[in-house]
């Protein structure tokens, strides 16, 4: 029976990687088993992350976002390498106001919106306010296009986005700096004339989940430039997202920018405190 | 133990397929062939002869399940043809009907007859169920009137959550993950309930692979779960060996 063992279930990444979607906190449709500061700390180790973006789940949840971004704060005082994405949502009047008291006293250095969740089109009136200040101050704006699989929703269902819809936001808004998080391999080759046009734009993996050989579909579509790591754990299984970048038919130099050197250009090295 | 061709497209998904095997190291495949919705006969005949095409030409690799519509009872021809003379080892049912609709009670019979696994596509949907697609409670419904048949209820259902629970008393049905759905929690919940021993690793290739790998490799449960369910179940499942 040797011959059926796997040779896959011993080793790790052979080179380091930033994270650009992790979250802490609380999930409020299952247990998260593997969710807390050593969790996500653990895992990162035992696959060479040694940094990244992080924001709160809570603030997803909670009537004023800014109280879970507070707890999260207090969380990354111990945590050097890694840096605070701020969640809101702009459809709440005092966004802006929460993001310039995120900047100064929680330091906070990029926003996430979840327009999944909070229900709005990219359209929405609400949203330029934030954009305008986002873009004032080359904050860069990390949007969550889903979280967990649609079909798999519980009570809440997420609206839903496709590639016209991120085409149309990237059309309103072609001078902010947008993070696009958990887009479909459908969707990046779809917009790859847009993405192709534009220095402002980065995708991160964790949405790469459908198909063999998505990474390099990506990349044949769009090239190496503009794919950063993401994770989205705890809700997504982190080994899988990395497996699908480790494992691509990629050169090492192509990896190494996918695993950190793109999310270091994008954001910048002291983004990230370096 | 779960992957399939797609009417149309066999040749792209095989070499898709062989091309990963060979770059993840997997040493088997176990394919099904899908032809829409409500297959007619001839597009079953034709999607199962390119699993035995398959079979032929990757003797090593490719082990075959005969895909069925109950709806057509010459389907039951085909699962003999397939069986008797081509050699392979299971039966697919996947969304024509749903797993207990009496439609498919003579082909759950012969398949007890021909000692084979059965494997059930089974997703409860929030959104875009389709018409006959089974949930965990329908695998539990058939497994409870067939005792004796062996069952692989596929994507855990699509959400562990919903799809366990149903069936954790059905000991004649085994689990696979498969598909892209790729939560961090769902092997160890299904662990929890089921225990490694009914777990069985599927990927729904061409659909996806590398995500189901990272899930056991991530699990926080021992080194010899995740051997059971990589390969050691699957094995006595399929060819009855007994598994150190």
């Amino acid at each position: 029976m040797e011959k059926y063992r796997p040779t896959l279930l011993q080793g790790g990444n052979p080179m380091s990687a930033l994270d650009l979607n992790c979250m802490l906190g609380r999930w409020p449709f299952r247990k998260l088993r593997h969710s807390n500061t050593e969790d996500l700390l653990n895992t990162h180790r035992i696959n060479r992350i040694t940094g990244g973006c992080i924001s709160s789940l809570d603030s997803v949840f909670y009537n004023d976002p800014y109280e879970g971004d507070e707890d999260l704060a207090e969380i990354l005082k111990d945590m050097p390498g890694y840096v605070h994405i701020q969640s809101v949502n702009p459809i709440l009047s005092f966004t802006v106001d929460d993001v310039i008291k995120g900047a100064e006293s929680l330091g906070t250095k990029g926003v996430k919106i979840y327009p999944c969740y909070h229900q709005y089109d990219f359209d929405a009136p609400e949203l330029e306010p934030l954009f305008r200040f986002c873009e004032e101050k080359d904050i860069p704006v990390f949007v969550q296009l889903r979280m967990e699989d649609y079909r798999a929703d519980y009570l809440v269902l997420q609206k839903q986005f496709g590639a016209k819809d991120i085409q149309a936001l990237l059309e309103k808004y072609p001078n902010n700096r947008f993070v696009l998080l958990t887009a479909r391999l459908n969707e990046i080759q779809a917009l790859a004339p847009v993405i192709n046009e534009s220095d402002k734009v980065l995708f991160d993996t964790s949405g790469l989940k459908d198909g063999l050989f998505s990474v390099e579909a990506v990349v044949e579509k769009i090239g190496t430039d503009k794919l950063a790591y993401g994770s989205m754990y705890p809700l997504f299984c982190l080994k899988s997202t990395l497996l699908l970048v480790e494992k691509a038919q990629l050169t090492e130099a192509e990896k190494k920018k996918i695993l950190f050197e793109n999310a270091e250009s994008f954001l910048g090295k002291s983004f990230f405190g370096r | 133990m779960h992957v399939h061709v797609w009417k149309g497209r066999e040749e792209k998904d095989m070499e898709a397929m062989a091309k990963a095997c060979e770059l993840y190291g997997v040493d088997k495949i176990f394919i099904s062939g899908l032809a829409g919705e409500l297959p007619e006969p001839d597009a079953i005949d034709e999607i199962n002869d390119y699993t035995l095409k398959y079979m032929k030409r990757y003797p090593d690799l490719v082990e075959g399940y005969c895909t069925v519509n109950p709806r057509h009872e010459a389907c039951m021809n085909t699962l003999r043809r397939c069986v008797e003379d081509g050699g392979m080892i299971g039966m697919k049912l996947w969304i024509a009907t749903k797993c207990d609709d009496p439609l498919n009670y003579p082909f759950f019979e012969k398949c007890i007859e021909y000692d084979i696994p059965i494997l059930l596509h089974a997703w409860r949907k929030t959104i875009g169920q389709l018409r006959y697609e089974s949930t965990a409670e329908n695998v539990a419904n058939i497994a409870r009137r067939y005792p004796e048949a062996n069952f692989i209820m596929a994507h855990i259902a699509g959400n562990c959550y919903s799809g366990v629970k149903p069936v954790v008393d059905c000991k004649n049905v085994y689990i696979d993950f498969s598909g892209s759905v790729f939560r961090a929690d769902d092997i160890e919940y299904t662990v929890k309930w089921v225990g490694a021993e009914r777990i069985v690793f599927g990927t729904d290739m061409p659909g996806s692979y590398l995500v189901n790998e990272g899930q056991v490799m991530e699990a926080q449960i021992s080194d010899e779960e995740k051997e059971m369910i990589m390969w050691k179940n699957t094995a006595r499942l399929f060819y009855k060996e007994v598994i150190r």
